[in-house]
């Protein structure tokens, strides 16, 4: 018996041994290139390496990667690199529209903590050829942000600029914030039942608005609804936001139609007093074809039908007051920025817009035509050079090219 | 039991003694990374070190449909500072030459890896998800879905070709070295005009190729994706497409398909123009042969269905001996003779029924309308020509013309009969040839296709 257990003891011995006979060694280097390697100054792309290095990465460890990756974009698809030339006034917008607002309001620390670590360009656009949709950028897990169709990026077009950059950085942002910090669980309950994760697309904004959603995107999930609240009130102009508010203050409804038929509808019309009556018509990718239009009291034979004084009488019959359901949502949103973040987004909004559109000395907004004054595309006021800010802000970059080797 | 103990005892010491054996210190003497930048170096210098450039044969996809499956020259000329200067010219380009700087990179995310990641007009639109102009389906999210990423299989130190393989749809695409001073645009001009002199639209364009002991029909090399099919086979049914592209390298025109061809044990897939033998010939055996039409396929080629639909005029000025101009000198004067009102205009040949039969066009006027007859013959076959036999006309009014008009019954039957075929011109591309017949050499006319 003694025999045995020394023998057992042995080999218990050695099996230990075994397992443990390895585990002194050094681990050795490691396999990932450790070093620091200075920017090269002889590459052509060093101006802009340079700036996305002093502005991004130091500051805030944020990769700002332009030079397509596409290991790190969605492979199944088919997408192409943003050009050089774009990638500048993308990288230099996103300091000036987003990362110095956010500095200015919010502080370092905060977008050290919570700014994505990679910020990804696309050139293109990214489509869903099956559902026939637009992937506008993506978010993945709080670390990186896509953006698409950078070739498109066009200072002088405010709008597109929102839709495809800022407008997602926005909103991307938000979902990161989202999932850091829990926003109010009241608003995932104002719209409960009223979101539409497979239809939402078909659907037009305005018919969303009247719904309660700042866009149909938001219908989609309260998730969505969220980040979609607060990256439209940031980016919309006070104009388009007002507009988006009277749109939600009605109610829509959609009438059937084929495609080519639309014409016959709209000549129909005895008296189309406006065009929110008459109707707007949308072919939805599945090829179904509706007019959507305010709803409105009508008789029998479809046409609106005036009070004594002559006025449209609009209809509130379903009990939803979309105008209402959006500002509540903002009213949360506000709170949730406030109490979990400790800044205002009305701040961060004013300051975008400031930076977007011209201001006079006291800093309201100058209209023309009664449209607001794209800031981005004039002329700096006392700059020798004559230079439009769009072109002082590259500068930041091209500056660099002195260091050029 | 103290057996079985023991034998546990040794097989855990031999464990414990051999954990280890497997594992070799400072096998290397730098990190994965580290070696795979000193790569991405290496090959950076390589692709940069020529400097006239690169020609590269870029395939977008391995297809046969239009457009996507077709090759496309793009010069590249990568800086050192990583500025590469792509130019091309095609139809995406609007037939101009275009070239556009952009950067280029050897990443490493998947072996070495040549990049061009930032936008590049003239690269990019064959990876761009947009629809392509002038097909008929709708592209958008797709469109060539081309590569823009190539891991480099192959490229040595002062090598005259690198082998490029693209990232996501793996077709290869060769580079091949340009001379110092190359003008990209006179460049590509010199390619089009040879591939335009070579495989011209106007050309009959049916060549044969030679690998090994198979024989093969290449029909509508001009149409940037040819059918080659087994010379014993059928156009349709033996059907195979296969796309090209021409370089030149060496001051000789480089003739290379996507892949090789052939079948069995032999294939090939690069082919030098010859000069002298006017043909292009195999880079891995020189029996191996591209050429145009030699006199001899003429038989074969006017009896089946590889001449069927091509049209060939007979006119004045063709070249022909005096017997024949006279006969159809008599055509002229013919017609009027017959009825004043009638003029004759000119005269035709083509083959249809699979080559079995030939038939002869005459136009005319009536007045001022125009009209037209046709004539069929049997044609058949010899060792060095062709027989036409068993004259018809195609319907009465041919058959009343030929019987009221005596000069052009002459003329028809005299074309009955055993003929000489020769080649006029090159074979690449047969704008003529020589009908002699073989009982009378002194009746002899040339025959041109139909542009």
């Amino acid at each position: 018996m003694k025999a045995t257990y020394r023998i057992v003891l042995l080999a218990m011995v050695a099996m230990v041994t075994g397992f443990v006979s390895c585990s002194d060694d050094d681990l050795g280097p490691s396999i990932f290139d450790t070093t620091e390697y200075p920017l090269d100054r002889t590459a052509i792309t060093f101006p802009l390496d340079t700036f996305v290095k002093a502005n991004f990465l130091d500051p805030y460890n944020v990769r700002f990667i332009y030079k397509m990756e596409d290991v790190g974009s969605d492979m199944a698809k088919n997408l192409t690199p943003a050009s050089y030339e774009k990638s500048v006034k993308l990288a230099t917008l996103s300091k000036y529209l987003w990362y110095d607002v956010y500095e200015k309001y919010a502080g370092v620390e905060f977008l050290k903590e919570n700014s994505p670590r990679i910020i990804h360009v696309i050139g293109s656009k990214s489509y869903n050829p099956t559902q026939g949709t637009e992937t506008l950028g993506v978010a993945e897990g709080g670390i990186k942000i896509t953006l698409y169709g950078a070739d498109e990026l066009d200072e002088n077009n405010i709008d597109y600029m929102n839709k495809y950059f800022f407008h997602t950085m926005h909103h991307e942002f938000g979902h990161i914030l989202d999932q850091t910090k829990l926003h109010p669980s009241a608003f995932n309950l104002i719209s409960s039942g009223h979101y539409n994760a497979m239809g939402w697309s078909d659907v037009p904004d305005s018919v969303s608005n009247g719904l309660g959603f700042v866009t149909s995107y938001a219908s989609s999930a309260y998730s969505e609804d969220l980040v979609e609240v607060s990256s439209t009130y940031i980016t919309a102009d006070t104009l388009k936001w007002i507009d988006m508010l009277n749109t939600a203050s009605y109610e829509w409804e959609y009438i059937d139609t084929e495609y080519g038929s639309e014409f016959e509808f709209y000549n129909a019309q005895e008296t189309p007093f406006n065009i929110d009556t008459v109707g707007y018509f949308k072919q939805t990718d599945n090829g179904d074809c509706k007019i959507y239009r305010k709803a409105c009291k009508r008789d029998a034979d479809d046409h609106v039908v005036l009070d004594e004084e002559g006025n449209i009488q609009w209809l509130h019959d379903s009990g939803i007051n979309g105008r209402d359901i959006i500002l509540e949502k903002l009213e949360l949103v506000r709170k949730w920025f406030n109490d979990s973040f400790g800044f205002s987004i009305d701040d961060v909004r004013r300051e975008v817009q400031q930076r977007q559109y011209l201001t006079d000395a006291d800093g309201n907004f100058v209209y023309k035509n009664g449209k607001l004054i794209n800031r981005l595309s004039r002329k700096v006021e006392g700059d020798e050079q004559g230079r439009t800010l769009m072109e002082v802000l590259n500068e930041e970059v091209y500056k660099f090219k002195e260091l050029m080797k | 039991m103290n057996k079985i103990l023991a034998s546990l005892f040794i097989a855990a010491s031999a464990f414990a003694l051999t954990g280890c054996v497997g594992e070799e210190d400072d096998l290397f003497d730098k990190s994965a990374a580290e070696r795979l930048n000193e790569v991405s170096g290496i090959y950076t210098q390589r692709l940069a070190s020529s400097e006239g450039g690169w020609i590269m044969e870029y395939y977008p996809q391995n297809s046969t449909e239009e457009a996507v499956g077709y090759g496309y020259l793009m010069a590249c000329k990568f800086d050192k500072n990583h500025e590469v200067t792509v130019g091309a010219k095609n139809a995406y380009t609007g037939s101009q030459y275009k070239e556009e700087t952009s950067i280029w990179e050897v990443i490493t995310d998947n072996g070495p890896v040549l990049s061009f990641n930032t936008r590049n007009d003239v690269m990019h639109i064959f990876s761009q998800p947009l629809d392509i102009p002038g097909t008929e389906d709708d592209e958008l999210g797709r469109g060539f879905e081309g590569d823009y990423e190539f891991t480099i299989t192959s490229l040595e130190e002062g090598a005259e070709h690198a082998m490029l393989k693209g990232k996501k749809r793996g077709t290869y695409n060769r580079l091949t070295r340009l001379p110092a001073g190359t003008d990209f645009a006179a460049y590509i001009d010199d390619i089009d005009e040879f591939c335009r002199t070579m495989f011209p639209t106007e050309g009959a364009n049916e060549l044969r190729l030679v690998i090994g002991n198979k024989s093969y029909n290449v029909d509508g090399m001009n149409a940037k994706m040819p059918n080659i099919y087994p010379s014993d086979g059928d156009k349709v049914i033996d059907k195979e497409l296969e796309t090209y592209l021409v370089t030149k390298h060496d001051g000789k025109y480089c003739l290379r398909f996507r892949s090789p061809i052939g079948k069995g044990e032999e294939t090939e897939q690069e082919f030098i123009y010859d000069e002298a033998a006017d043909a292009f010939v195999g880079v891995e055996n020189p029996n191996n042969l591209l050429r145009g039409l030699v006199s001899s396929d003429l038989p074969v080629y006017l009896t089946t269905d590889s001449g069927v639909g091509i049209v060939w005029n007979i006119t004045r000025m063709n070249p022909a001996t005096n017997k024949f101009d006279q006969l159809f000198e008599g055509l002229y004067t013919g017609f009027p003779a017959y009825n004043k009102s009638y003029t004759f205009n000119s005269a035709t040949f083509a083959t249809s029924e699979n080559g079995k039969a030939a038939n002869i066009s005459l136009s005319y006027k009536v007045g001022r309308s125009s009209k037209a007859v046709s004539y069929r013959y049997d044609i058949a076959a010899t060792e060095t020509g062709v027989t036409l036999s068993n004259l018809t006309g195609n319907n009465k009014d041919s058959e009343n013309l030929m019987n009221n008009i005596p000069e052009l019954k002459a003329f028809l039957e005299a074309l009955i009969g055993e003929h000489t075929t020769t080649l006029e011109g090159s074979g690449f591309a047969v704008k003529s040839m020589r009908f002699t017949s073989k009982a009378d050499a002194n009746y002899s006319f040339v025959i041109n296709r139909k542009k």
